[in-house]
């Protein structure tokens, strides 16, 4: 599956996405752990609170839609699907 | 006009004592240029706080609602906080109050840097501008000595020019200078007025106003920080506590420090209400080349700047290529010379903003009414001829952008015509549906089919298409301080008031709205209590956030800004995104607005109730 970042995750890692192969469904949760043991547990640290939960402000969009609305961590993915990564933000 | 709550003259009383109970003013008539000191009370500072509040309130009291923004019978209100230029967090801001040439609206238009907090050091909460200087003048208070001063020299001048050549006219180096630049003086109708060189008063056209009244800039230099009215100990145990959240936060500790606002660029595409060729579309395809992260990696932020006592520092200093340094490109502006225009040349959008800064535009109208004049132009309505030399008005050109920002600023070509705003260039063509506006002003960087809740903001905004009276972005999209679903209607009108009131504190008190990104009412309530010595609870506040808001509605009603205009253009209701993640949604302002107008206690056709107006003590 196709993971696109962008913000601090971007300039941090000097890198616009990422392709992870995945045979079976997969939670968030597990595709940030997998993410996450390719560099060095960076994702947990910028998305979650210390309980692991996702930090408010923290985006994180399945095909277009925030996870918030689907199922949170525990959305299912498959490999066709694209994923975007926002650390917490805001402007205006 | 002489109101009960004024007191005597105060020329020579000591002030100092206790002052968070009083708000001293300073009273300039331009006309017969002559002032006058005088106090407002302290009831009346406790009911409204300060900047946007207080000033909402003399000018409530002082004008007819219905006059000429640009007459002298207009007033211009500069205010401070309550928490101006004391060691709160984002203690800085000021706030400029009057009727808008623009909408015809109450205007208040807020602005951070050094100014608002260098004028509360010379002991001034508030300056009242009335009537109209015979040529140029202005404002200056170096530590005890106020004068209004011939200005015949920066007549003409840049924001830039101005700022330098005002100090070094009152022999100050460290002096803060808030002024108009040409557009300003052209009345251009969504002028800003800009402080400290590139920090703007910018939207609703206060700038118009200053250069209606020939009052080219105010120069404040305090001799010594008047600020002994506050328990300093007592706030600072709250600013410290606050400070810390501020730091931790990933959105103001970490997000905004090092992207700024444009770290929404990419946010906003990708949920898919990133309003592209005038709101034609809703993603654009090259928002990355103009994003954020563009502006650090394409190497042109060269550092972080920030205003007075603020811990997060959002503000961008960039350095283009071709050697032009400046500050911003802001999110907003980004988005009003970009995406809004089709135009993905970082440099070109830049030069634009800078430009802006030079010439004291708004930013946001400036690129949205050029946004809407392309629109016109590629559907005939504006004709080729009428360009004169200059280029063609297509979606994507990045000359445009520079070309008729400098023509509007000068009122030059058919930058006269733009400089009026979209609304009434689009009515002079007879398609006044091409204009992204609400209440004549043009809207902001969010598409409201893609947040039912912000549009309903735009539409019952009190200054006109805005999105910080209310940013319901925060929760709808961001998910700040809990995600709620874009597309939902029950709850919404709730959530909106909430947001109006809590901001309306916000502007009131002098602090920044990004604090709100990381404090909450509670929060707000302990900084205005320690400050003004005060017991409020945290509703209390919120009803003097809604006192606020309802206050400057009746404003608006008097005006004869009736409640039909609590509307939005009727693209968002009849065209459905045509493309991204929000796909085929439209705007259901029709399912919202009776329920929000309920939850304010105002009657079903959008006025307050006599009882609401009891109940908040607006006479």
């Amino acid at each position: 599956m196709h993971i696109k970042f962008f913000s601090l995750i971007k300039l941090d890692l000097k890198k616009s996405n990422e392709t992870i192969r995945i045979d079976n469904k997969k939670t968030v949760k597990e595709i940030i752990r997998i993410l996450d043991s390719r560099y060095d547990g960076y994702f947990s640290e910028k998305l979650y609170d210390d309980d692991n939960n996702m930090l408010t402000g923290t985006i994180i969009m399945v095909n277009g839609e925030n996870i918030h609305h689907l199922n949170g961590l525990n959305t299912e993915v498959e490999d066709n699907d694209g994923m975007v990564l926002f650390p917490p933000s805001a402007g205006g | 006009m002489s109101l009960p709550y004024w007191k005597e003259d105060v020329e020579n009383k000591e002030v100092f004592m206790n002052k968070s109970k009083e708000f001293l003013v300073l009273r300039v008539n331009l006309t017969n240029k002559s002032y006058s000191k005088e106090t407002i009370s302290s009831d009346l500072v406790r009911s409204y706080l300060g900047g946007r509040g207080l000033g909402s309130k003399i000018l409530y009291d002082e004008i007819d609602p219905k006059i000429d923004p640009l007459s002298p019978e207009n007033k211009l209100i500069f205010a401070t906080g309550l928490l101006t230029g004391t060691n709160a967090s984002t203690g800085g801001r000021y706030m400029v109050i009057t009727k808008g040439p623009l909408t015809g609206t109450i205007a208040s238009s807020n602005s951070g840097g050094f100014f608002g907090a260098e004028l509360k050091f010379t002991g001034f909460d508030m300056i009242i501008f009335e009537g109209k200087a015979d040529n140029p003048k202005y404002l200056s208070i170096i530590g005890d000595k106020i004068e209004l001063k011939n200005a015949k020299n920066v007549w003409g001048k840049t924001v830039h020019e101005t700022t330098d050549l005002l100090k070094k006219e009152v022999g100050q180096k460290d002096a803060r200078v808030s002024c108009i630049g040409p557009a300003g003086e052209n009345l251009v109708k969504f002028a800003s007025i800009m402080n400290d060189k590139n920090r703007a008063a910018g939207r609703t056209g206060v700038g118009a106003v200053m250069g209606s009244k020939n009052l080219k800039a105010v120069v404040v230099k305090a001799d010594k920080k008047k600020m002994d009215f506050y328990n300093h100990e007592k706030l600072t145990e709250v600013v410290k506590k606050q400070t810390k959240m501020i730091k931790e936060n990933g959105v103001t500790g970490e997000g905004l420090p090092a992207l700024g606002t444009k770290v929404l660029d990419n946010i906003i595409n990708e949920n898919g209400l990133y309003p592209t060729n005038n709101f034609q579309k809703a993603t654009f395809d090259k928002t990355y080349e103009v994003s954020g992260e563009a502006l650090v990696e394409k190497g042109y932020l060269q550092k972080n700047t920030g205003c007075f006592a603020c811990p997060i520092r959002c503000g961008r200093d960039v350095k283009l290529p071709n050697g032009r340094k400046g500050e911003g490109p802001e999110y907003e502006t980004g988005w009003a010379f970009g995406a809004d225009c089709g135009v993905s040349d970082l440099n070109a959008i830049t030069e634009a903003n800078f430009l802006c800064n030079e010439l004291g535009l708004d930013t946001i109208s400036t690129g949205a009414t050029i946004a809407a004049a392309m629109e016109l132009f590629e559907n005939g309505y504006i004709k080729k001829e009428e360009l004169e030399n200059g280029p063609e008005l297509r979606f994507g050109s990045s000359e445009s952008i520079v070309y008729y920002t400098r023509q509007i600023g000068y009122r030059q070509g058919i930058g006269d015509k733009l400089a009026e705003g979209s609304f009434r260039l689009a009515e002079g063509k007879n398609h006044p549906e091409i204009s992204m506006t609400v209440k004549k002003q043009e809207l902001p960087a969010y598409d409201p089919r893609g947040a039912q809740g912000h549009g309903l903001n735009y539409a019952t905004s009190n200054r006109g298409g805005c999105h910080v009276r209310g940013y319901m972005i925060s929760p709808e999209i961001l998910g700040s301080p809990e995600k709620l679903e874009t597309q939902t209607i029950e709850g919404k009108p709730e959530w909106v008031k909430t947001f109006q009131d809590l901001t309306a504190v916000i502007d009131s008190a002098g602090v920044c709205l990004f604090t709100s990104f990381a404090l909450g009412a509670e929060e707000y309530k302990d900084l205005i209590n320690a400050v003004g010595d005060y017991d409020y609870t945290t509703e209390e506040v919120m009803e003097v956030g809604e006192r606020i808001y309802t206050l400057e509605r009746q404003f608006n009603l008097d005006a004869g800004i009736t409640p039909e205009e609590d509307t939005l253009p009727k693209r968002f209701f009849e065209e459905p995104l045509p493309d991204g993640s929000q796909k085929g949604n439209i705007h259901h302002l029709d399912k919202l607005l009776p329920k929000y107008y309920d939850v304010r206690g105002w009657d079903s056709k959008g006025y307050p109730t006599n009882e609401t107006l009891k109940k908040l003590k607006i006479e």
